[in-house]
């Protein structure tokens, strides 16, 4: 029907009052613009109100049964229904009763009798406010619908992005060049495959495991304890170790450990890689260094031994004519047995020959001069042999293996030995301690650290001695036993190492020598030799123009 | 006949050379030798001693060999004194046994057998 539903977009009017009479006027006249329907009781009104709600109610105060009030509290107290406006129609003119009704929440209130055109205008008035409140309504509930989705969305986002970051984490740990791994209760709770590849097992074989059972067994103690300074702080550069692979290979690793907290319990994160190979370079490096060095060591031993090879030589060769001189003279004796005892004047004149046989072969130089040359060949002699033992003491055989080490001893050959390095430049002072006790070491690769002290000593010393001739320096080496440890100082009076290269003396390749007179690698071998192997320490005290003493300090007992 | 022997002087700082080399070389009867061991005053000695010829090494602390040579060289008196140097750290190899002149000097290397160098001081005296 089209008048229907032209009522309907017209606003809906409730007029409630139980004297229709006193409203009939007003609503004739609300027709006109409004869908009004009646209600004669407040219950009547609640029912309408129910079934359809109005955009506007006109509520009569006094009425028998449900009075306004009570309807309008009803209705207020309705969500369905506290929104649409009351307008209470009174016949009574007292301020208390507006005050009550306005209270309760009705928006308005018209006193009986009614001015049409203002009941018309207010009406108007508050649908208009209802419509815009209707609207702002529905616009917030709009935007809260909005704001729901969203909200929504933003879960899902947050979610989703969560479930990425933890895959890119994974994704960082699993395809990170170091390992990763995750330690709790002293077992491995989490490890990457590049981690299980490093230390040579499957990733699953190691989870639940004891990490100390791939350790190689004599590192084990060792690694415990770096482990601890790392984790206490006190060590913050990474510790290198061996492990037992599946297929029982000893491979070298680097790793470092730090404390987290993992599942609400402490736990130790640590990252891994392979350094098997880096070790493998490092020892060819120190081997073909040794070779290098005994190369070097090798022209100046030639040296060593070739003095007394000359003097040796010589006084042989100065005795053997002597001997013939003195044979000469002792020949003559002989003749004496031919000689009648009793024939004086022969006799004498024999014995007069042989003293001037003796004369002639200046017989008191000779004893003279002959026993200072039996003791001076055979004093070279016992130089050759203390070379010889030297050689053999200082390329010790079995390094791989530690053994006991008499440092006093092992410094004395590699200062035999040297000698032709430092002789020219430098006297060299040894203050060795005589109840130094023995130390756990690799004898071979200390005789390396020592020499490449004393020949940095020496060199330093030249260039001293190159600049002011003939001044020659001074290197004194001292041992001494320190607690725990031996200290082993090496001091010379050179012209100290320059503040700029102090820091990086031990950094591999560095060199502040011309070409040719060293390759950067001496310190940096004797650092690895002393702290990696040995689990010693290496530093020095330098002054420019005094010199510079360099200190090593190894442990008694081997950790 | 008095032959006036020939004054050599031996400078090498191993004690023990310069002992057995003088030994030697008196024991032929013909030579005076005098032996030093620190380089440094063996200029001031030679001034005194006035050598025919000097014996020196070439690898010694404080002042090697060379250095002392350009001295001789360059002092007034020594000047024309014959050297003959003696080295370990040139080879037989390098200089054969008679010795070998390297920009006019004559390098001997250690160990040099007495015979050797007996031939080379001859050799020097006779030329010098």
């Amino acid at each position: 029907m089209p008048a229907n539903t032209m009522t309907e977009t017209r606003p809906n009017l409730l007029v409630v009052d139980d004297v229709t009479a006193n409203i009939d006027i007003l609503t004739e006249d609300l027709s006109k613009s409004y869908s009004v329907r009646i209600a004669t009781s407040g219950a009547n009104a609640m029912d309408s109100v129910k079934k359809y709600p109005p955009d506007l109610i006109l509520l009569d105060v006094m009425m028998p049964g449900l009075d306004g009030f009570e309807v309008c509290r009803r209705l207020k107290a309705d969500p369905t229904t506290q929104n649409i406006p009351v307008i209470f129609l009174t016949a009574l003119n007292e301020d208390a009763d507006e005050a009550r009704g306005l209270a309760l929440g009705a928006v308005d209130y018209i006193t009986k009798p009614f001015n049409q055109a203002i009941v018309k205008a207010r009406i108007r008035n508050h649908l208009e406010l209802k419509k815009h409140r209707d609207r702002a309504e529905k616009a917030l509930q709009f935007s809260e619908e909005r704001y729901r989705i969203e909200a929504l969305n933003l879960k899902k986002h947050i979610e989703l992005s969560q479930l990425r970051e933890a895959e890119l984490y994974k994704t960082l740990a699993e395809k990170s060049f170091s390992g990763v791994f995750l330690i709790q209760d002293e077992r491995f709770v989490y490890i990457t495959k590049q981690a299980a590849d490093y230390y040579g097992y499957d990733v699953e074989s190691l989870i639940g495991t004891k990490p100390e059972k791939i350790v190689f067994p004599e590192d084990r103690a060792s690694i415990r304890l770096l482990a601890v300074d790392m984790l206490k702080g006190n060590r913050t550069t990474p510790y290198e170790y061996r492990v037992i692979t599946k297929e029982n290979k000893v491979r070298w690793i680097m790793e470092t450990i730090s404390p987290i907290n993992f599942d609400g319990r402490p736990a130790f994160m640590g990252n891994c890689i392979d350094i098997t190979e880096r070790r493998q370079r490092e020892i060819q490096d120190l081997h073909s260094q040794k070779l290098e060095a005994v190369g070097q060591l090798a022209a100046g031993i030639a040296h060593e031994i070739n003095t007394p090879i000359q003097f040796v030589g010589d006084n042989i060769h100065f005795m053997e004519g002597a001997f013939q001189d003195i044979l000469s003279v002792i020949s003559m004796l002989d003749l004496l047995k031919n000689i009648d005892s009793h024939d004086l004047p022969s006799v004498r004149g024999l014995i007069e020959r042989i003293s001037k046989k003796k004369e002639g072969i200046d017989f008191g130089y000779l004893s003279a001069e002959i026993p200072l040359a039996i003791r001076q060949s055979l004093d070279g002699l016992q130089r050759v042999t203390k070379i010889l033992q030297a050689m053999r003491e200082f390329s010790h055989p079995g390094g791989e293996e530690m053994s006991s080490m008499d440092i006093n001893k092992a410094i004395e050959s590699t200062i035999t030995l040297s000698r032709n390095e430092w002789k020219y430049s430098a006297d060299l002072t040894a203050t060795l301690a005589s109840d130094l006790p023995l130390v756990q070491g690799y004898p071979a690769d200390f005789n390396q650290v020592i020499l490449n002290l004393i020949v940095n000593a020496a060199q330093a010393l030249q260039e001293k001695v190159e600049k002011g001739k003939s001044v020659k320096g001074r290197i004194e080496i001292s041992t001494r036993q320190d607690g725990k440890d031996v200290e082993i100082c090496i001091r010379d009076t050179g012209p100290g190492i320059p503040p700029e290269a102090q820091s990086r003396v031990f950094d591999p390749f560095f060199t502040t020598k011309e070409v040719g007179k060293g390759t950067g690698q001496g310190l940096a071998i004797a650092q690895n030799i002393i702290v990696h192997k040995h689990g010693g320490k290496i530093f020095f005290e330098t002054k420019p123009g005094e010199g510079t003493a360099f200190y090593i300090r190894l442990p008694i007992e081997t950790p | 006949m008095i032959v006036m022997k020939k004054r050599i002087l031996l400078v090498d700082d191993e004690v023990e050379i310069t002992a057995a080399m003088r030994r030697n070389l008196e024991a032929t009867g013909r030579f005076e030798v005098m032996e030093i061991n620190n380089p440094s005053i063996a200029l001031a000695n030679a001034r005194r001693f006035r050598p025919d010829l000097v014996l020196l090494d070439i690898m010694m602390p404080e002042m090697d060999g060379g250095a002392l040579a350009a001295d001789i060289a360059e002092d007034i008196h020594l000047a024309d004194v014959p050297i003959i140097f003696l080295s370990g750290i040139i080879s037989k190899e390098d200089v054969g046994t008679s010795g070998s002149i390297i920009g006019n000097q004559t390098f001997l290397a250690k160990p040099v057998r007495f015979e050797d160098l007996l031939a080379c001081i001859n050799e020097k005296l006779r030329t010098a």
